[in-house]
């Protein structure tokens, strides 16, 4: 049996250190709380856009899932469309103030995942997460909303696991 | 006095298929001061770009093609191609289940950040590949920055081999 090569430990690099950190340029390695409302705003900018392009992927969903709920071939299209657009809202929702359509979406991206074709039950499944996220979107429904939310989104991830 | 980062003295690629998620990082990085930042969608553009060889910092999402993010560390750790095998690199992603991130450290990522993620976070992952580099570990099966983060105190012989 061939014997096992030792660990070679290669020292980090020291380049980008200094390149970059020093006592009188930049932005202090521990942000200040001005910092961090600038860059909060600089993400707050493109909430807006965050919004609309939301509501233009939901809305063309909402289109396909008729499609796809009469056609059981259009499915595994549909299917991994929306997957695609769940993990996309998934990331994008929390950043942008929107925590309660990244659960939702997180929910449909599980529910999606592995998934390639759907029965009808599974196909109403889907429905609900996308029209709860149209909801959120549309009522802009900014962070986690509350207790009643929270209670829908464990009802979604009931109804996935039922329905998995 | 309080340490600085100069983020004008670091070029960035952000790697993101998703527009609107390329242009927050472009726009936070901005705000924080750079303005070498290049953008790319997809692991072909990304490749021609790393190829010149000025690039400090790659930030890339994991959902991108023809390569997805995790092929895209492996041509930087592991290709003759790669003009620097130990080039930090953060991966923002909504992939952020621990069978990612396991995946994604055993790979050789520098910096994992789920989606969403705040500006704060993604502040915390530049300074930590820029100013507190780590070594890298060349083994079999693996090339990567040092997976063990906490320095536990070992009281056996040090059996590893310092790069010469």
């Amino acid at each position: 049996m061939a014997e096992k090569r030792k660990a070679q430990i290669i020292p980090a690099s020291a380049e980008l250190r200094q390149k970059a950190v020093n006592f009188r340029r930049g932005i202090g390695m521990k942000l200040s709380k001005k910092d961090i409302r600038r860059i909060e705003q600089t993400i707050e900018k493109s909430s807006d856009k965050f919004a609309t392009q939301a509501l233009t992927t939901l809305r063309l969903l909402r289109q396909n899932i008729a499609a796809a709920d009469a056609e059981a071939r259009d499915r595994p299209g549909f299917i991994d469309l929306t997957r695609r657009a769940a993990l996309d809202m998934k990331g994008l929702g929390g950043t942008f103030g929107y925590p309660l359509l990244s659960s939702v979406a997180d929910s449909l991206h599980d529910y999606t995942r592995e998934r390639v074709g759907a029965n009808d039950v599974q196909m109403a499944i889907i429905r609900l997460h996308i029209d709860m996220l149209y909801l959120v979107v549309h009522g802009k429904i900014v962070g986690d909303g509350g207790a009643r939310e929270a209670e829908l989104v464990e009802a979604f991830r009931a109804a996935t696991r039922k329905f998995a | 006095m309080l340490q600085k980062i100069d983020f004008s003295r670091i070029s960035f690629l952000v790697v993101d298929d998703n527009q609107l998620s390329s242009e927050v990082l472009r726009d936070i990085l901005t705000t924080l001061g750079a303005d070498k930042i290049r953008r790319c969608p997809d692991s072909d553009a990304a490749i021609d770009i790393l190829g010149q060889g000025d690039i400090d910092v790659l930030i890339a999402e994991w959902n991108i093609g023809p390569l997805n993010g995790l092929e895209l560390i492996e041509w930087v750790r592991h290709s003759v191609d790669s003009p620097n095998r130990m080039l930090p690199v953060i991966m923002v992603t909504a992939n952020s289940a621990q069978e990612y991130v396991i995946r994604a450290r055993d790979q050789g990522v520098t910096e994992f950040l789920a989606k969403p993620y705040s500006g704060e976070q993604i502040f915390g992952r530049l300074v930590s590949v820029i100013a507190r580099p780590r070594q890298f570990v060349n083994a079999d099966g693996y090339f990567g920055p040092d997976r063990r983060r906490r320095q536990l105190r070992h009281d056996g012989p040090d059996r590893r081999r310092k790069a010469s």
